[in-house]
């Protein structure tokens, strides 16, 4: 009996998520699948866990699963889940007298539950509500295989990590598999069948040129020669969405493309998206002009300065976009003035970023096509600054519904969109969960660190690819807010308070994070610490908030209170004493910040030697602003481990480079180096 | 809390506002709720109905005045820097909005133990915050303040079983200890921690009662907490109890055994005595020369007299020794009789 067989009661409110089947998305094009563990492939899993990255499409591959199987797709974004979840919804929607024969169609594998959204279902849940959710789940399936799979749950990989563990726990037979990015065919299949869509053109004109041209560009802006080392980028479906619209409003993709790079510096292959995105923005604006002009090209002119992309930016991004005024030119005619509101109106009703179907929804974040347009568009929204903007789209940041992508934090940091003058700092929030949601093993760091003003943090990127400019942003009250996530992030701020997941049932902590802060606020009900043995560190003063329990073993996480003694639940992470004498652990660690710092900055493997090397001109600018640690080169030189050569310096530490950005404490080398160094300050 | 946050919620979420910009909001959009998150520092304002803040609110929106009675709140772990801060939660409820007041009621004089997390000044409007975004706050806005309370509730009980949990492994550990060595410090140390704990939690109920709140589940849960306090204190104290029983005891033992060892010591001592009385007198007797020198200086000169002199002292010890013995003997009976 399939699931589709099982009729829902359509009166429940939980039958609005629960689809008996999908219906099946159009121009889908099915991802590749890793498989982790290949040696148990000969056995079917009672569970099937799909893990992929954000964005890449894993709600259309559950559509796509549940329409070709004919299985229900339960959509967890809109449930509170928790003990007793899944027998009781099983009860609402499928009715008391369905329950025993559904359970048992579940457990025979001849009903499948597909259940989309597992990330959001945690992060509204909590940990704790999650497991027990899932510990539900597992009694109604039993532990006894079946022919077929009886559920299979999609959401990123930590979530996916999570449910795996709680899985073997209750000896339920499970197996992940990992949606990979795209391979270059299908890059190139989705963005033909994306671009073939709806557009006016039946056949895109010189699309496959286009693709060689932007292949090229972007592989040897990142340096890769070969598909695999730059799919993160080539082969994420957003990224080729961006295409895809680009190239069904341009006659020529490939002419565009050129202008696009002949028109300005383009620093790294994001800078080639937003320009891309941005001309879609603007082919908006002459759209609207020509519809609203005609043969008038003064009247085309007003038409456009209407119309442009901070309008439509304010549009998309407004609670309520009829509401918004577009910003019209003094110099227009009365009469081009009686209409040219509606026009707007109308012309935004059918904008390329809008999903149609959902221009109801009352987050604007929700609206989107895909993230790439929504998170363009906040890039630009938080580089404008507009009074009280800030705040509203932080809030609207936070909705549970809302999955950050990493592009947010690279298009932030992009040429074009970088905010040239200290933004709100309500932005450090979203940009640091955009950066947490950026694919596993990134090399990229995300530094915070106080600036030389006061009320000011500074906002880095680094990559030991490409170069990223910083930001600044003004904190009011000497707090800086995390929302969701701090991974891959170092948080050097010793005078600033870090209140992390204030307003939030879950709050992830790690892999690779550091925190240095006066004190830290830990307002989400729960901390969750990702990674592996010492993936996380934190130091302050002291330690607050509303958490009620730290999820995470005790290696992964490394605690140190400067005063007094840790409370609960930090106590059981606390670093124990180790009878230092000359330094306290704090000093060492803060010294250790500072040399990780300056090793960031020498991330470029010198061509002249085993060691580090950064040029000097660059090097003495970035000392002379502050952004780089001055007292610990000053000191590398007197310890002759820093030496100009040509026109580099060269860091040749003889440390190993992961107990330096781990801030290892105990590697012996590492811990020599910066007990020399504290003495030497002194 | 020295700044009061607004937060305005609305079919598109909930978000933090500045205030005029809240105000306006609120006022404009007829569907919209307000949640003033605010600190007051004065006692007074307590014994009012409705606070002059919110009945200015209530003007500026232009919302009706009518309200019901305020709920009442302790924030455990609001204790500020100096950790002896003490506040309670007064939520006021009107049909769109809800003002959430902290007030210092006092300051106590045992401190907030390090022991237990404290809450920043961030948290109540965390927890706030958290409730909005849970449900779909338009359908279940007349909850809201019920569902705060029940918030802090679960904030007090879960610092209240940290607190048991804590205090009861302290009590165990210095349970534990004292099996392998007698020490008096964990045991001591725990018992201040029991008698502290409890004075605070009492001063907390104390102060809930006196804001009208006697009936809040908190007030069960500071109740529950002290009885289980008072369990361990029992505990405690019914363990240094027998412990200094079986210290008096073993220092009894000791002593009677001390006094044993004396008593024979003694005995011994005036065996020996004794002993030595007839070979003294005996030997006495030979050095007063009682006897005719002309017959008796020979024989006690020669060898045989030596020997018969000291074949005479002890035999005369012998005696004395077995007539000492016999008589402490004999008084040993009779101071046992006597005991008995």
């Amino acid at each position: 009996m399939s699931g589709a067989a099982f009729q829902t009661d359509a009166d429940s409110p939980a039958s609005r998520h629960i689809y008996p089947t999908a219906d099946r998305p159009d121009d889908f094009i099915p991802p590749d699948f890793a498989i982790e563990c290949a040696s148990e492939i000969s056995t079917t899993p009672q569970v099937i866990l799909i893990s992929a990255p954000a964005a890449v499409g894993k709600s259309w591959l559950a559509r796509d699963l549940s329409a070709s199987s004919g299985n229900p797709l339960w959509d967890l974004s809109h449930f509170s889940v928790g003990s007793g979840f899944f027998a009781g919804t099983v009860t609402e929607v499928y009715g008391a007298d369905q329950f025993a024969a559904f359970v048992s169609a579940l457990r025979s594998g001849d009903t499948c539950l597909i259940l989309d959204a597992a990330d959001e279902a945690l992060v509204r849940a909590g940990t704790g509500n999650y497991e027990a959710a899932i510990e539900n789940l597992a009694r109604l399936i039993g532990t006894d295989l079946a022919a077929h799979a009886s559920v299979v749950i999609l959401g990123r990989h930590d979530t996916i990590q999570d449910t795996e563990m709680i899985l073997d726990r209750l000896n339920v037979h499970s197996r992940v598999v990992e949606v990979d990015f795209f391979s270059e065919a299908k890059a190139r299949q989705f963005v033909r069948a994306k671009a073939r869509g709806q557009s006016k053109f039946a056949v895109v004109k010189e699309l496959d040129a286009f693709l060689d041209q932007f292949i090229f560009d972007v592989q040897a802006a990142l340096g890769a020669d070969v598909w695999s080392s730059s799919k993160t980028f080539l082969g994420y479906a957003p990224v080729l969405d961006a295409l895809a619209a680009f190239s069904k409003i341009e006659e020529n993709p490939l002419k565009k493309l050129n202008e696009i790079k002949k028109s300005g510096r383009k620093g790294h292959v994001w800078d080639l998206l937003v320009e891309i995105i941005g001309t879609i923005a603007s082919r908006e604006s002459d759209k609207f002009a020509n519809n609203f002009g005609g043969d008038d090209e003064k009247k085309r002119k007003f038409g456009r300065a209407a119309y442009d992309t901070t309008t439509q930016v304010r549009m998309l991004l407004a609670d309520n976009p009829s509401t918004v005024t577009p910003a019209i030119p003094n110099d227009g005619d009365d009469d081009w003035l009686n209409d040219i509101e509606d026009q707007v109106r109308q012309q935004y009703r059918m904008h390329p970023f809008l999903r149609s179907s959902d221009d109801d929804l009352e987050n604007p974040l929700l609206r989107f096509t895909n993230a790439a347009f929504r998170d363009y568009c906040l890039a630009q929204a938080f580089r404008a600054d507009q009074a009280d903007d800030a705040p509203r789209l932080a809030s609207h940041w936070q909705h549970s519904l809302v999955n950050p992508s990493p592009m947010f934090s690279r298009f932030i940091f992009s040429s074009n969109l970088r905010p040239s003058t200290p933004i709100h700092a309500d932005a450090l929030g979203v940009i640091a969960d955009s950066h947490a949601a950026t694919f596993r093993q990134t090399d990229m760091t995300l530094w915070v660190d106080s600036s030389t003003e006061p009320d000011l943090v500074e906002l880095m990127l680094f990559s030991p690819q490409e170069a990223y400019e910083s930001i600044e942003l003004r904190v009011v009250d000497s707090k800086v807010r995390f929302f969701r996530a701090l991974s891959h992030a170092t948080v050097f701020c010793p005078d600033f308070s870090v209140v992390a997941g204030s307003g939030a049932v879950d709050f992830v902590l790690g892999p690779r994070a550091i925190v240095y802060c006066d004190q830290f606020e830990a307002e989400s009900t729960e901390l969750r610490i990702l990674g592996q043995t010492n993936s996380v560190l934190m130091l302050a003063k002291r330690f607050l908030g509303s958490a009620r329990r730290v999820v995470g073993s005790s290696d992964s996480l490394k605690v140190q209170q400067l005063e007094g003694s840790a409370s609960y639940p930090w106590h059981q992470y606390v670093e124990k004493s180790d009878g230092l004498v000359t330094t306290s652990k704090g000093e060492l660690h803060l010294a250790g910040m500072q040399l990780r710092k300056l090793v960031l900055w020498f991330s470029r493997p010198s061509m002249t030697s085993g060691g580090l090397s950064y040029p000097r001109n660059a090097m003495d600018t970035i000392l002379n602003k502050g952004r780089a640690p001055r007292e610990i080169f000053d000191f590398c030189e007197a310890q002759g481990v820093l030496t100009r050569k040509g026109s580099s310096y060269v860091l040749d530490l003889g440390i190993s480079l992961p107990a330096i950005t781990q801030n290892d404490i105990s590697n012996p080398e590492l811990r020599d180096f910066l007990e020399t160094f504290v003495v030497w300050s002194k | 809390m020295s700044l009061s946050q607004y937060v305005v919620v609305s079919g598109s979420g909930s978000r933090i506002l500045d205030e005029v910009t809240a105000l306006n909001r609120v006022r404009e959009d007829r569907s919209a709720y307000l949640v003033v998150v605010t600190s007051v520092s004065s006692l007074n304002v307590i014994s009012t109905d409705r606070t002059p803040m919110l009945t200015q609110i209530l003007k500026v929106i232009g919302d009706d005045p009518t309200s019901p009675a305020p709920l009442t709140a302790a924030l455990s772990g609001l204790v500020g820097l100096s950790g002896t801060e003490r506040h309670i939660v007064r939520v006021s409820p009107t049909r769109r909005v809800v003002l959430i007041e902290t007030i210092e009621t006092s300051r106590d004089e045992i401190p907030w133990p390090e022991y237990l997390p404290r809450m920043s000044d961030e948290s109540l409007l965390s927890m706030a915050l958290r409730i909005c975004r849970s449900v779909n706050i338009s359908i279940a806005w007349k909850a809201f303040p019920s569902e705060l309370i029940s918030e802090l509730a679960a904030n007090t009980r879960h610092h209240a079983a940290q607190e048991r949990k804590i205090l009861t492994d302290r009590v165990r550990a210095a349970f534990g200890r004292h099996s392998e060595r007698v020490s008096d410090e964990d045991s001591r140390r725990a018992l201040i921690d029991l008698v502290e704990a409890r004075a605070r939690l009492q001063s907390q109920a104390a102060v809930l009662e006196a804001h009208g709140a006697t009936e809040s589940s908190e007030s069960q849960i500071l109740e529950n907490t002290i009885q289980s306090i008072d369990s361990l204190l029992a505990s405690i104290t019914s363990f240094r109890l027998l412990e200094l029983t079986t210290e008096t005891a073993r220092a009894n033992e000791i002593e009677a055994q001390r006094v044993r060892q004396d008593a024979a010591r003694s005995k011994s001592l005036n065996q020996l005595v004794t002993s030595l009385a007839f070979p003294a007198l005996w030997v006495g007797l030979l050095g007063t020369n009682v006897f005719p020198t002309a017959q008796w200086s020979a024989l006690f000169l020669s060898p045989a007299g030596a020997a018969v002199a000291i074949v005479g002292t002890a035999l005369f010890f012998g005696i004395g020794w077995l007539t000492g013995g016999a008589i402490y003997r004999a008084k040993e009976s009779s101071d046992h009789t006597s005991q008995l």
